[in-house]
Formats: C-alpha cells, structure tokens, sequence
C-alpha cells in the first residue's frame, strides 16, 4: 500500500474507484496529487450516494492537473486522443478551435455501453465558455437518428440528441457555460429530457425519430462530433467535464451537478 | 483568425496518424479536395517528426476569401 493510499485511509477519503484510476494514470507516465484524490473521491462518493455513479458508464474530468490526467476517463480507464492539438490548461479543460482540432474519447457506445442501452441514454458537458453556435461540444452520430449528441447553445435553446433527432430545450438563460445534459429513456418525445445546472429545461420541440438498431457504432469526439467516422459540426469550446451513460431522475440531475460544480470548484474551473 | 496548414490528399495520408501520445493527426477534408491542419502544430513538440515537411506546406488564413469551405454545414 502506498503512502498516499495509507494516509487518504486514514482520512476516509480513499475510493477504490479513484484509486484505480490514479493507478492508471501513474501507469502512463501521470501524476496525481493528494489533493485531487482527495476531491476525486468526494465526487465518487456524491455519485454512489445518489445512485448516478451505476447509471453512469463513464467520466471524463478534462481538468486534470496534467495532461496524462486529464485524457484518462474515471470510470472504465480509457485514454483520450488529442487530434490536431487541441490546447490544455491544468486544472480547466481542453479548448478546441472550431475547425480542426479534437478529443477522441475512444468510447463507443454501442460496444462500451454499461447502464446506458439503445433507448436508455444520457450525455453531458461541462462547457467554461459561452458561444452562440449551432455546432457541437461533442457526440457520436451513426445516422440520421442513432445520434449521442450536444449543442449547447444556438441562440436561447440547446439542440440534444438523445440516439434520436434532435430535442430543443429552452435555456434558463443565454449562455453555453456550465452543466448540459441530454437524456431519454423510452422512443418518445415526452421521455426525453434536457437539463442546464441540475436543473430540467423546458421541451420546446419533441424529438420525433428514435435510433432503434443500437446506439451510434463510432467513438464519441469533443468539440464537434463523429459523423459516421467522420468528423464533423466542429465547436470553439472549452471543455472541463463530460459524462455519458443512462438517464438520471430529476434528483440524480441535480446531486450530480453539485459534485461537478464541486469538483470545479475545487481546482478552480467553475463557471 | 487561426492559421492553417493546406495540404493535399496526398500529404494528408502522409502525416495522418498517432504522434507522440496522446497525440494524433487527422488532416480535415474541406471542399475542392484539400486538407487542413491547425498551424499550432507547427510548434508543437508532439508532432515534431512532421514539423519539417508540414512548414513547407502553404498556409492560409481562415479569413481569407478563398479558404476552401467545410464539406458539412452544421445541421438543423
């Protein structure tokens, strides 16, 4: 056992889960403070607590302390591509520029799918930046209608794709910056939902067309999309935090909003 | 406005790929059958083992009229 290990121990604060993932990131050539062990699993601890942490297949804090942190996933350990150089800043996120650059997360849902299923699913971005854009922070569209996807703000409303056509969501003010997320969990417009900080939007335009075969079959990119392998809608953005799995309850929305915006908080990345 | 690196489908298969991890090329296809990539990696020590054959490659200006348009248009 090592001595950082002996010492978060000692004060409770140890996850196992977080361990693992510091193992993994040591095991790159990482580093990992005490600290942000510390507050790693604070956020696992809010998460198992709410039940959002099954529900969830995996998690992507951008903000780490370095750069092998920030493209390790907490959950299931995989490694993020950074394509075209996208630009770090320790403890905030990656921006991407718009045009050419981006995160592979290398997560295909179809095939690295845990809680979420075909017509159960949920994705969610920690944006620090505000931009009126019709263009996406990050999804994964195999057709028309097997898309996982986000565009966080064109104008008042958010544009969420659900592994279906597109849902609009009012926004409870203009801006791209904070929590997004975007979830259904039946082939109807009605159970389909978006939340901006914890909070449900209202449902301006139902989706109409569900994907029904599987979710998308290509890797979910950051700061644009994967359009069948190809990529696509490319976003200026930065991007801290991002999740993916099943759809939340109403209070799991919000109990993981606070554990985000806590973590952000702590290293300095809030909006 | 950013710079970009032109290149040709050609040149584009000839950086495409991993660099130093985590680190990747993936030139961006835009209209007329030309590739771009950000100048920033011009600079950057990931992609150094490029850096001699992408600097003479021409460059230009996302401002600049001419600069070939993407293939997809955000969708609705």
């Amino acid at each position: 056992m090592s001595s950082i290990t002996r010492r978060l121990g000692v004060m409770g604060q140890a996850d196992v889960d977080v361990l693992s993932w510091r193992d993994t990131i040591v095991a790159a050539g990482g580093s990992i403070s005490i600290a942000i062990l510390s507050i790693a699993s604070r956020f696992v601890a809010a998460e198992k607590a709410s039940g959002a942490w099954g529900l969830t297949d995996d998690y992507w804090p951008f903000w780490g302390e370095n750069l092998i942190q920030a493209t390790v996933s907490l959950k299931q350990r995989r490694t993020v591509t950074l394509v075209n150089a996208p630009a770090f800043t320790a403890r905030r996120h990656f921006a991407t520029n718009g045009s050419s650059s981006y995160l592979d997360t290398g997560f295909i849902p179809s095939t690295h799918k845990i809680a979420a299923s075909t017509h159960n699913v949920r994705l969610a971005v920690y944006l620090r930046d505000n931009l009126s854009s019709n263009s996406y922070a990050a999804g994964a569209s195999s057709s028309s209608n097997r898309a996982l996807r986000l565009r966080p703000r064109n104008a008042s409303v958010a544009y969420l794709d659900a592994n279906s056509s597109s849902g609009t969501y009012t926004l409870p003010a203009a801006t791209s910056a904070g929590y997004t997320a975007g979830s259904r969990d039946a082939a109807l417009g009605a159970n389909s939902y978006g939340y901006k900080n914890g909070v449900a939007m209202v449902q301006t335009v139902a989706p109409t067309a569900f994907g029904s075969a599987s979710l998308p079959v290509v890797p979910i990119l950051v700061g644009g999309y994967n359009n069948a392998g190809v990529f696509a809608g490319p976003r200026a953005t930065s991007i801290g935090f991002m999740t993916v799995g099943a759809t939340l309850s109403a209070a799991q929305e919000l109990a993981q909003y606070n554990a985000v915006q806590a973590w952000a908080t702590a290293v300095g990345a809030n909006v | 406005m950013p710079g970009f690196i032109v290149l040709s489908a050609d040149e584009a298969a000839h950086v495409r790929g991993p660099a130093s991890p985590p680190y990747a090329l993936e030139p961006i296809e835009r209209q007329g059958g030309v590739f771009i990539l950000p100048a920033d990696v011009l600079d950057h020590p990931a992609y150094a083992m490029h850096a001699e054959f992408l600097a003479a490659r021409p460059q230009m200006d996302s401002a600049d009229p001419s600069f070939p348009p993407a293939l997809d248009p955000a969708e609705d």
